[in-house]
């Protein structure tokens, strides 16, 4: 039995109308809750609204500032019941990118309306966005710029909703997946998810904001899978942890800066995590230090993590107790087929380190490509999207740096990872972000931009000692800059390129 | 008797494939029909078998189709010579999985799951269980079924790590 959204949550409203469906927080901090009744009300009401605005013989979308708040999922959930395209967008894009995303916009749809706080859509101008920035310029118009997820040749005729990507490139795309969006029993939430202690009817608390694309799907099974959703409106450790203890909290999806940082508070008590049945990481690469953590404070049983390509190539997923017996492993494929296959294209043995395709059954037998650029497919039906890694003899996937973020000295590849963890173990230090520093003989040596905590003061020189004590020389950080926090996008992901730009400004200090 | 240019013509029409070709393969002591396939867009191998025994029935005696990037050429033709040799290398290799009927009762009704479960006519006990189409849900009725049949649960990583009709049997024997 096949639903749109618009009866689903029609549904669940008759079937528990005071159960809670949706717990937010206002700007004072104050708990705003609504009823499956409430929301329902509210959805149809968003709708209706939209629907009496949108013009039928016009390709039309939706965007929403996305704030973990009410109105944001409830004017998303309106556009979905609607079926207009939705975009979710970060309210505190920089107006350049903003231009830049409304641009891409433009030119696949006529007409854009923007929910406002009030939910009531208003029209904007897409073709005000013009053109991306220089910098996004060069690539703009590849398809690679306005990728479908997995559209058909009419693939921008029917878009359930729009994500933007490449936050950690700095180059602004947008993906399409195609709709409109549909609640099936047997689908939603999708196996794999529903491998990691997913329960239907579940509390689930929302951390990371709804514009980005984990955080978001999430709250699509939540919504269609009658979930009781708490949104964090911003990500602050200590408030997590009391979200989780005061809402019993059973499922929660995290990145690896949100692990990091909430393992940092002290007197972290397993008990106020006793309702959890899953945290689930995904989004970027975890450091064995913070896995380890969350294991010791979860148990292996309830720490899990998948590893998926926002495109849907494929997905592998790892148990924490499995991640113990082979530490460092991404997990193996779930329902998907992986091969590593060497530059020539040919499988490389168990234990060889290659290109990491993968193979779903999503795609088998499809006529809709992924319609990226970035994605390198082979004649039977492996992509990739350029990870590199290596399998061991049992299938488990093990990840190596992506080669943007390898740091090359003099032909000697350098992990960031392994140096950031270096740094991250001085007591001084709250936070750390490895660099390519360019160098006259050596290409590049390694510099290191470092976050303190609060009152602590430390001298270059003993950092650089402190990692010759763990790290081999050449990755032993040749400059330090103090910054006060590490620029991440909304998925975790460190965005080296803002450091980049750091140096160039000479921002830095030898 | 269905002929070698009847089963290519199937697969040639079939809107994936570019051109395909069929030849003879020795493999285990007997004489094998192979088909090669240049693809427009990407089919598996065993859902190509299956369009060309529901085309020309399951006696057309077609065992398995090799997805090749490209079809060797010399002369403006298929170089048959280069082509029997490609296919008979992979089928040897295993690259090309080749149809074969359940050898026991076991294997026989957990291919009589897949088949009603994934709505597959033929299911070869080494075929893979993606390749044939399988997808999350026919991953959930074949456990279920599995269950209700052999009183044994299975999880899904159990299932996906065994892929095949054969390996699965085994699991259950």
């Amino acid at each position: 039995m096949i639903l749109s959204v618009r009866r689903r949550i029609a549904d669940v409203a008759r079937a528990a109308p005071d159960r809670t469906a949706l717990v937010g927080f206002d700007s004072h901090l104050t708990e705003q809750v609504l009823t499956w009744r409430e929301f329902a009300d509210r959805v149809a009401d968003a709708a209706g609204a939209l629907r009496a605005v949108v013009d039928p013989d016009t390709r039309s979308c939706v965007v929403v500032p996305a704030g973990n708040t009410l109105p944001a999922a409830i004017g998303i959930a309106a556009a979905l019941a609607a079926e207009v395209p939705v975009f979710p967008m970060n309210p505190a894009t920089p107006p350049a990118e903003r231009d830049a995303l409304l641009g891409l916009l433009g030119r696949r749809f006529g007409h854009g309306y923007l929910m406002d706080d009030q939910l009531r859509p208003q029209r904007m101008d897409l073709a005000a966005g013009t053109e991306p920035p220089a910098g996004a310029g060069a690539v703009a118009g590849g398809p690679g710029q306005f990728s479908a997820v997995a559209g058909g040749p009419g693939q921008f005729g029917t878009v359930a909703y729009l994500l933007a990507t490449g936050a950690s490139t700095g180059i602004p795309k947008i993906s399409a997946r195609p709709g409109p969006l549909r609640y099936d029993p047997a689908r939603t939430p999708s196996l794999v998810i529903r491998q990691t202690g997913w329960r239907s009817g579940q509390r689930q608390l929302i951390v990371g904001p709804l514009y980005h694309a984990a955080p978001f799907s999430a709250f699509l099974d939540a919504l269609l899978d009658s979930n009781t959703v708490v949104l964090q409106s911003f990500f602050a450790p200590q408030w997590t942890v009391e979200l989780v203890r005061r809402y019993a909290i059973e499922w929660l999806q995290l990145t690896p800066a949100h692990m990091r940082e909430i393992l940092r508070q002290p007197d972290l008590d397993p008990a106020g995590f006793a309702s959890l049945r899953a945290m689930l990481h995904t989004a970027a690469r975890c450091d064995a230090d913070t896995k380890r953590g969350w294991i010791d404070l979860l148990g292996p049983e309830r720490v899990y993590e998948l590893y998926g390509a926002t495109e849907g190539v494929g997905v592998t997923l790892v148990r924490g107790d499995e991640w113990l017996a082979r530490p460092g492993t991404v997990g193996r494929g779930f329902l998907t087929q992986i091969r590593v296959l060497d530059e020539g294209g040919s499988p490389v043995p168990a234990g060889t380190t290659g290109t990491v395709f993968m193979r779903t059954p999503q795609r088998v037998g499809r006529s809709d490509y992924v319609n990226d650029q970035a994605i390198r497919t082979t004649p039977d039906g492996f992509a990739t999207v350029g990870d590199h890694g290596r399998l061991d003899r049992d299938g488990y996937l093990y990840l190596e740096p992506r080669d943007h973020e390898t740091i090359n000295v003099g032909g000697e590849k350098v992990d960031p990872d392994e140096v950031e963890a270096a740094l991250r173990d001085h007591p001084a230090v709250a936070d750390a972000v490895a660099v390519a520093v360019p160098h006259g003989t050596l290409g590049s040596v390694v510099g290191a931009h470092v976050v303190l905590n609060p009152g602590a003061n430390v001298r270059r020189a003993e950092l650089a000692a402190h990692c010759g004590r763990r790290l081999a020389g050449y990755k032993i950080p040749k400059h330090f800059t103090f910054i006060d926090q590490v620029p991440r996008s909304a998925a975790g992901k460190v965005q080296r390129w803002r450091l980049a730009s750091h140096h160039e400004n000479g921002a830095t200090s030898p | 008797m269905v002929t070698l240019p009847e089963i290519s013509e199937v697969l040639s029409a079939h809107p994936g494939v570019r051109r395909a070709e069929t030849t003879i393969v020795r493999h285990d002591g007997r004489d094998v029909a192979i088909a090669a396939a240049e693809l427009s867009e990407y089919v598996s191998g065993p859902i190509l078998r299956n369009h060309v025994r529901r085309e020309l029935g399951e006696d057309s005696g077609l065992a398995g189709v090799l997805i090749v990037e490209h079809m060797p050429m010399a002369d403006g033709a298929v170089d048959g010579e280069c082509l029997a040799s490609t296919l008979a290398e992979a089928v040897a290799e295993g690259r090309c999985i080749l149809f074969e009927d359940p050898r026991d009762e076991v294997e026989r009704r957990v291919a009589a799951i897949w088949s009603a479960q994934m709505d597959v006519r033929s299911v070869g006990v080494n075929d893979d269980f993606l390749e044939l189409g399988g997808d999350s849900l026919s991953v959930l009725g074949i456990i279920a079924a599995i269950e209700t049949e052999f009183g044994r649960s299975l999880d899904v990583y159990e299932f996906m790590s065994a892929a095949s009709v054969r390996r699965l049997a085994e699991i259950l024997r």
